[in-house]
């Protein structure tokens, strides 16, 4: 029997019912959902007396579309993740993700992640159950979680479980691996960016298990000896630059057994980035003013996130198990800049005069959160969850800093700093009428407050699955989300510099309704259609008022925003074939997705920046033979909206001798832009060809290499990023000629990973 | 923006201006690939613009035209010589504004008044648009008093634009009980406005907040004027600080004798917007930079515009003439008459500002 492990079906626990495939297996094993979500498989294992699951294909029940009672829910197991080709060979969890139907990339490269018609922000990332705000690494060309320490990852679309909260659009649960009882065992692989290397183990066999995995990019120190030619030759001219850019993520989970206590798991994350940019010009004596100077200029960047988490898991009866989490998460974005300008005669002391300045700009979430989460199983049919989550949330969304001597810059220390209270009750029962109806009903109530300002919110969450036969099913869901923090871009790429926001008297939390309904079919488990049409509204969407950006103006940060409504809808098609040498899917989605802002675009409605109409997904995998194994994704979808000022009008007349104008030709443009409405230029349709070979050798002391070649963007089709309005020196008829040029970042770009498993 | 100081801001800005972290993050794809973009064929259609700033002693005049697609940027654009204009004072109609061709404008017997209600209608191929705008109240300077600063032989090393500072002090009371919104402008002798260092002025602190004021170019404009709100000194009597800097080799040096012209404007509040955006902002702003290479959202000019494009704003402006002599070893500025003169001979200010004593040299 030949089976694959490309698809997400291959798990070895799961949410939900299990179903087992293998002859051994009893056909319908039932585990409570959260025994095993976060990772925690031995519990459950020990109480229900099941088979040693070992690497016995399971299928479980959670991917059969059919019968659960899921919508817009797909599961990513590394395997899956890793045979997505990427960037730099990279493996990348949010570019997996970007691959579904009803979600779009955003800009290319990046880790932009708009589901059904969202933004970027309304994301709820998960490790192990506990929220981080960052998940890209470099402006977002690479996600900031290391695959290597992933075990297992469910993604929402819609029809979200009451337990999860505070993000509109999606929710991304990423469960991390726990070592091994018994053996240790570790990867390293080294690419062309970055290397990392994670070990895990027993610490105490049986009963304590460590898994460490590291990551770090070395762009940094391959950048060195370059820069050390470059700055010989320019120290001639007086001139030294320096730049740098590294990442750094790091996981950690250590498990621990207490055998009827349960268990004991501590979770870490840390991801971070830092650019860095320096340089130095100096002129020597000079021969007729004998003074000599130095420039000294100097930039860092530095973003991240920090996550600490304990959380004790213990079956409190045979039927019911509790989850007690605690947690610390913080996330930070902080920009510097500073120069130096120092000169002076050098023999006369009093001539030297230094002039600087230093700017900090930034922003920072520090949450503490305390969860308790149950799971009763009354019945194998019916399985209720309920807990009670409490985040204390440290916001400073405004950091200004600055001083020098220099009369542009004044001293300034401004930093907002606040707290925020969330609390949120929920709870959710999932049952089974009979042979062909079954459902989910949850309620999740969520109160923030801020600033002496309280906002309680009810989020009613429902799905029904009717069952026709075990090969096929039609499903409807509705649910509403409530969103208390977000993420506001003044720019079009994911930027370390756009702020986490929260919400407070002047702006309402964002809402969004969605409703969804689907016809799914499978054939054997091993072909599966689902057809899902969805519609969403959402509410107290923020954006920046028109020349209000974040870097642009001293004025308070809540001064800035705006707040309006979005909708969205869309039909989303996935057909996936699970086993074979040949395994994949492919998605379509069609989407329509518009905002409407009071003080945007005059009050009209205008379509969101990421309004792809149609995207067209293709992910194959094909095993040739034991040794190698071929993979390829190919995206085609309806290119990004832009805003250009395609038109322009006249300065005012002098329709009065004294009003202000600017001297003739003073102006890089003559006339002054025109926007008709928002988003109003459709890039050209964006497509894409990646792909990717790896050739396993397996040792004989069971170790495992793996060196993987990845082409990205295989046909080199240049994808617009940005679009650059480009004002010529060329006139034609005394009147200025002007371009709008598209400018492409990613050609294609070869890579090669080796990997080694011990 | 006089040449020199633009020419130095830009010097700044390449170096090591927010471009320079933003280039180098991305310094390998931007060269990359670069295309024209494929507009397309079918040109949007265009909208009628309205453009007229109305003040007190002055005929309404409105300037219609129609916006011109990009592409077809040097077509001449033809006058909008057909329209119907129609203005309306505190809800009274006037009659129809008349085609002066020599002025390309619409013209009005009408002269506004301090508090006049405008409102302007224009109709024009089955288009129409319109604008209203109430003309602020006048304004008046209280006092006006100039003084020199020297910032020391080596500030033009610095990343200021000049080592002295000829600072003009001018002092309004703001009108109580409501929002109003200025203007400031110098002009030089030849009525052609001059570069004003705005960075001593908090009414234009912001422009140097956050990311802005990493250099002078990208904090504010200013070269030939700036806007400003009475947001922090609303009801209250309020010196406005602002200076001409130029390059001096030291205390002894002097300043070119010239006239300046201080001219303060009360604007109407979507002007103001309009003027801020042109004036302040500037063409180096980061703002409009991050616009131009794609990288943020371009904002629309400020219009009141209904169905259209353009600005009604409405103004009342006072103005201050001195002919400053020259800087002296007091730190002070020195006025007099712009008379012939021989060498070493000095006048004292008889003009329309302060008396400075003036020591013979």
């Amino acid at each position: 029997m030949h089976f694959r492990l490309f698809p997400s079906l291959c798990i070895l626990s799961a949410a939900g019912s299990v179903g087992a495939a293998h002859a051994n297996l009893s056909p319908q094993h039932t585990l409570p959902a959260d025994t095993v979500q976060r990772g925690d498989t031995l519990v459950a294992n020990e109480r229900e007396k099941t088979v040693k699951l070992g690497s016995a294909l399971v299928v479980g029940a959670r991917q059969n579309k059919v019968l659960n009672n899921a919508m817009g829910l797909n599961f990513l197991r590394p395997e899956q993740i890793r045979s997505i080709p990427t960037i730099m060979g990279e493996a990348d969890l949010i570019k997996a993700l970007q691959m579904q139907p009803g979600v779009s990339g955003g800009v290319e490269g990046t880790a932009g992640m708009y589901v059904r018609g969202g933004n970027n922000d309304q994301n709820l990332f998960l490790i192990d159950g506990n929220p981080i705000y960052q998940m890209n690494h470099l402006g977002g060309l690479f996600s900031a979680y290391n695959v290597e320490t992933v075990r297992d990852v469910a993604f929402y679309k819609t029809a979200f479980p009451a337990r999860y909260g505070g993000r509109l659009s999606s929710v991304v649960d990423v469960t991390t691996q726990s070592g091994d009882m018994e053996h240790y065992r570790g990867v390293f692989s080294i690419g062309l960016t970055s290397a990392n290397f994670t070990i895990g183990g027993p610490i105490w066999k049986n009963r304590t298990s460590f898994q460490v995995g590291v990551r770090r990019s070395w762009l940094d120190l391959l950048a060195m000896p370059v820069l050390a030619i470059v700055n010989a030759d320019n120290a001639r001219n007086g001139e030294k630059y320096n730049f740098g850019y590294s990442f750094t993520d790091f996981n950690l989970n250590v498990l621990h057994r207490m055998g009827r206590w349960g268990t004991l798991n501590l979770i870490g994350y840390a991801g971070q980035d830092r650019i860095r940019v320096d340089s130095e010009n100096w002129l020597p004596q000079d021969e007729n003013t004998e003074r000599n100077s130095k420039s000294v200029l100097r930039m860092r960047i530095r973003w991240g996130n920090v996550l600490g988490a304990l959380k004790w898991q213990m079956p409190v009866r045979e039927n019911l198990l509790h989850s007690l989490t605690a947690s610390y998460t913080n996330y930070v974005a902080n920009s510097s800049f500073g120069a130096e300008d120092i000169t002076g005669i050098p023999s006369i002391p009093e001539t030297y005069s230094n002039f600087y300045f230093n700017k900090q700009v930034g922003n920072a979430i520090s949450d503490y959160s305390l969860r308790s989460q149950w799971t009763w199983t009354p019945a194998s049919q019916y399985t209720v969850r309920f807990g009670a989550e409490g985040i204390l949330h440290d916001f400073t969304p405004e950091l200004s800093k600055s001083d020098g001597n220099n009369n542009i810059v004044k001293n300034v220390n401004s930093e907002t700093q606040f707290w925020g209270q969330e609390f949120a009750l929920y709870a959710d029962g999932e049952w089974q009428w009979n042979e062909h109806l079954r459902g989910n009903v949850g309620l999740r109530w969520s109160d923030f407050n801020t600033k002496g300002q309280n906002y309680g919110r009810f989020e009613p969450r429902v799905s029904v699955n009717y069952v026709f036969s075990p090969s096929w099913s039609v499903k409807a869901g509705y649910a509403r989300m409530v969103q208390f923090v977000q993420q506001v871009a003044s720019s079009y790429i994911s930027l370390p510099s756009d702020y986490w926001l929260p919400v407070t008297d002047r702006h309402a939390p964002l809402t969004s309704d969605q409703w969804s309904v689907g016809g799914y079919y499978t054939w054997r488990n091993r072909w599966n259609v689902s057809l899902e049409a969805w519609h969403k509204t959402m509410d107290g969407l923020l954006e920046y008022r028109e020349g209000f950006g974040q870097l642009m103006s001293a004025r308070s940060w809540n001064d800035k925003l705006t707040s309006g409504r979005g909708t969205a809808t869309g039909i989303d098609l996935l057909i996936e074939k699970n086993f074979g040498s040949l395994a994949g899917f492919v998605g379509y989605g069609l989407m329509w997705t518009n905002r409407k802002f009071a003080e945007l675009n005059r009050g009209e409605d205008f379509p969101a920046k990421y309004d792809n109409r149609h995207k067209f997904n293709v992910a194959m995998s094909w095993r040739a033979n034991r040794r190698v194994e071929l993979n390829a994704s190919w995206t085609w979808m309806t290119g990004n909206l832009i805003t250009l000022a395609l038109q322009n009008y006249d300065y005012t007349p002098r329709t009065h001798s004294d009003v202000p104008a600017y001297p003739p030709g003073s102006r890089d443009e003559d006339q002054l832009a025109f926007i008709e409405q928002r988003n109003n230029y459709r890039l050209p349709a964006f497509h894409r060809l990646d792909l990717g070979i790896n050739f396993y050798r397996f040792h004989k002391k069971g170790g495992q290499s793996i060196w993987n070649i990845s082409i990205y963007n295989a046909y080199s089709h240049m994808n617009p990023m940005v679009v650059q309005r480009d004002v010529r020196d060329e006139r034609r008829n005394g009147r200025q000629m002007m371009h709008f040029r598209s400018i492409s970042l990613l050609p294609i770009i070869p890579s090669v990973t080796y990997t080694y498993r011990f | 923006m006089t040449r020199i100081y633009k020419k130095q801001a830009l010097r700044l800005r390449q170096s090591f201006g927010l471009w320079s972290c933003l280039l180098l993050m991305a310094a390998w794809g931007w060269s990359s690939c670069t295309e024209d973009l494929e507009l397309q064929k079918d040109a949007p259609h265009p909208v009628l613009v309205l453009n007229s700033v109305v003040a007190p002693g002055a005929p309404v005049k409105v300037g219609v035209q129609r916006t011109v697609y990009i592409p077809n940027n040097d077509i001449p654009r033809p006058a909008v010589n057909k329209a119907n204009v129609i203005l309306t004072v505190n809800g009274e109609q006037q009659p129809p504004l008349v085609w002066n061709v020599d002025e390309g404008l619409y013209v009005s017997a009408y002269e506004p008044k301090s508090g006049d209600r405008i409102a302007v209608n224009i109709a024009e191929g089955g288009d129409s648009a319109s604008a209203e705008v109430t003309v602020p109240q006048v304004v008046p300077i209280d006092t006006m008093t100039l003084s020199y600063i020297y910032y020391g032989r080596f500030k033009d090393l610095s990343m200021s634009t000049g080592n002295s500072e000829c600072r003009f002090n001018i002092t309004f009371r703001d009108r109580a009980g409501e929002k109003n919104y200025y203007f400031l402008r110098v002009l030089d002798e030849k009525e052609r406005p001059i570069a004003l260092n705005l960075t001593d002025e908090d009414v234009f602190r912001d422009a140097f907040a956050g990311l802005n004021g990493i250099d002078e170019a990208s904090a504010i404009d200013g070269s030939a004027g700036a806007a400003f709100s009475d947001e922090l000194f609303d009801g209250k009597e309020y010196t406005l600080r602002v200076g001409e800097l130029f390059y001096s080799e030291g205390r002894t040096s002097r300043w070119e004798p010239n006239w300046r012209t201080v001219q303060l404007y009360a604007v109407s509040e979507d002007y103001y917007k309009y003027l801020h955006r042109i004036f302040n902002d500037g063409d180096l702003s980061i703002s409009e930079n991050l616009a131009k290479v794609g990288l943020a959202e371009p904002v629309s000019f400020a219009s009141n515009v209904k169905g259209g494009a353009g600005i009604l704003g409405a103004f009342q402006m006072v103005s201050k003439k001195v002919y400053i002599v020259s800087n002296n070893k007091n730190n002070t500025l020195e006025f007099g008459q712009p008379a012939p003169r021989r060498p070493n001979e000095w006048w004292n200010n008889n003009g329309e500002s302060t008396v400075y004593a003036h020591p013979k040299q």
